[in-house]
């Protein structure tokens, strides 16, 4: 069965190249363009692993992070941040509120997809 | 629409014989639109606004909303210090970003944990509302909208749109282009930056960094003040404030600022450094 990846960000742009590689790649894919959005899919779907954008709409990406870490049932859910903010009182904050990783944007796609590997191993195919 | 400008000093208050002209408080300013009160920002400044603003009221209420960018202590400093949050009857509505590690109403009571202020943000007697700035918000006639800025933590900037007149309040921003070295996603943030300041009437922004400032601050959330001059430039502003002045930068320091941006501008846009007690009509 495909590991399941949710790809969480307010810039479509982005969530439609993320999605398109990853889903090459042979994940299974959902996506979410705000945090609210991003946290009903993860209740909804248990994805694997989530790539969480931080500056989003409706609910911050740490107000996300926060929320499905206070929820034991989705412990195993791998969280990776992904952000412009490359500030490391950021990058600080986000890993203290339970992210596994923070990726600073502009990242490259195949860096991203190696990330994901090192959590979720090769995808089947 | 009616601004005036009661803090305009970054990081830390810089008073003394060097800083006159332009101000030693730091960031707060009062906007009038639309026959309501907005301020924005809570540094030292607040804390003349409040008394200016008990002398007017004469023991009326007053009513009115400020918006916190965020909670760094230069944007809050002076709250404990707004005398009108002590005198029953007045109400504010205090509105910030989400998503700190803490809840917007916490963070500004931390502000006035009793390990650093001998007063609780309970004790203050005015109705205190907080609010964590989610959407767009309507007041009367005024449309405030914000997006998030480029800078350590929860950072907002606010526009205030009235009858065709707006004022767009942008401090504590770094451009993501100088600090992306021109990558097309910097330049990217840089149009969304824009499009939320486009058109606008006043821009007061984040100005503190000269060239040789940057080549050592570049990454602490500040925007060097000819970059803020292109951002006014190719936001089509109307006039630009430059804003959140360095403690270290005395008047004439300022000055030279002052007359240099207006040169890199062009006569394009109509910019200033902008000075404690400054009342602009919009």
């Amino acid at each position: 069965m495909a590991k399941k990846v949710l790809v969480v960000d307010d810039d479509e742009e982005i969530v439609q190249f993320v999605e398109a590689r990853l889903r090459e790649a042979g994940y299974e894919v959902f996506t979410a363009y705000d945090g609210r959005q991003g946290l009903d899919q993860i209740r909804a779907h248990h994805p694997d692993l989530v790539l969480l954008d931080l500056a989003m709409p409706v609910m911050h990406g740490f107000e996300v992070c926060q929320a499905v870490r206070a929820d034991h049932a989705f412990d195993d859910v791998k969280i990776i941040v992904t952000s412009g903010k490359s500030y490391a009182v950021d990058i600080k904050a986000a890993k203290r509120l339970g992210a596994d990783e923070y990726v600073v944007k502009p990242y490259d796609l195949m860096q991203l997809l190696e990330t994901v590997v090192q959590f979720l191993g090769e995808p089947a195919k | 629409m009616k601004v005036r400008f009661w803090g305009t000093r970054g990081s830390l208050p810089a008073p003394g014989a060097g800083t006159q002209r332009y101000g030693g408080n730091t960031p707060c300013v009062e906007l009038r639109a639309g026959g309501s009160l907005f301020v924005l920002d809570a540094g030292s400044g607040i804390r003349e606004l409040g008394t200016f603003l008990m002398k007017e009221a004469g023991g009326r209420p007053i009513t009115g909303d400020i918006f916190i960018t965020h909670t760094h202590w230069d944007h809050i400093q002076g709250f404990p210090f707004f005398t009108p949050v002590f005198q029953p009857g007045n109400r504010f509505r205090i509105h910030g970003g989400r998503g700190s590690t803490k809840a917007f109403d916490k963070v500004m009571g931390g502000l006035m944990d009793p390990v650093y202020f001998p007063v609780e943000l309970g004790d203050m007697l005015a109705k205190l509302d907080f609010i964590e700035v989610g959407g767009p918000l309507e007041y009367g006639e005024v449309l405030v909208r914000s997006t998030f800025s480029n800078h350590p933590g929860v950072n907002l900037a606010y526009r205030f749109d009235q009858g065709g007149k707006s004022v767009t309040y942008l401090t504590d921003h770094e451009i993501y282009e100088a600090m992306h070295e021109s990558s097309p996603f910097g330049k990217k943030q840089d149009r969304l930056i824009e499009d939320f300041c486009r058109g606008t009437d006043l821009l007061i922004c984040d100005a503190q960094y000269t060239d040789q400032d940057y080549r050592i601050k570049r990454g602490w959330g500040h925007s060097r003040y000819r970059d803020t001059v292109a951002l006014g430039l190719a936001a089509g502003a109307r006039r630009l404030a430059l804003f959140h002045h360095d403690p270290w930068r005395d008047d004439d320091a300022l000055d030279a600022i002052e007359k240099d941006a207006r040169l890199i501008a062009g006569g394009k846009l109509e910019c200033f450094a902008a000075r404690e007690g400054q009342t602009i009509d919009i």
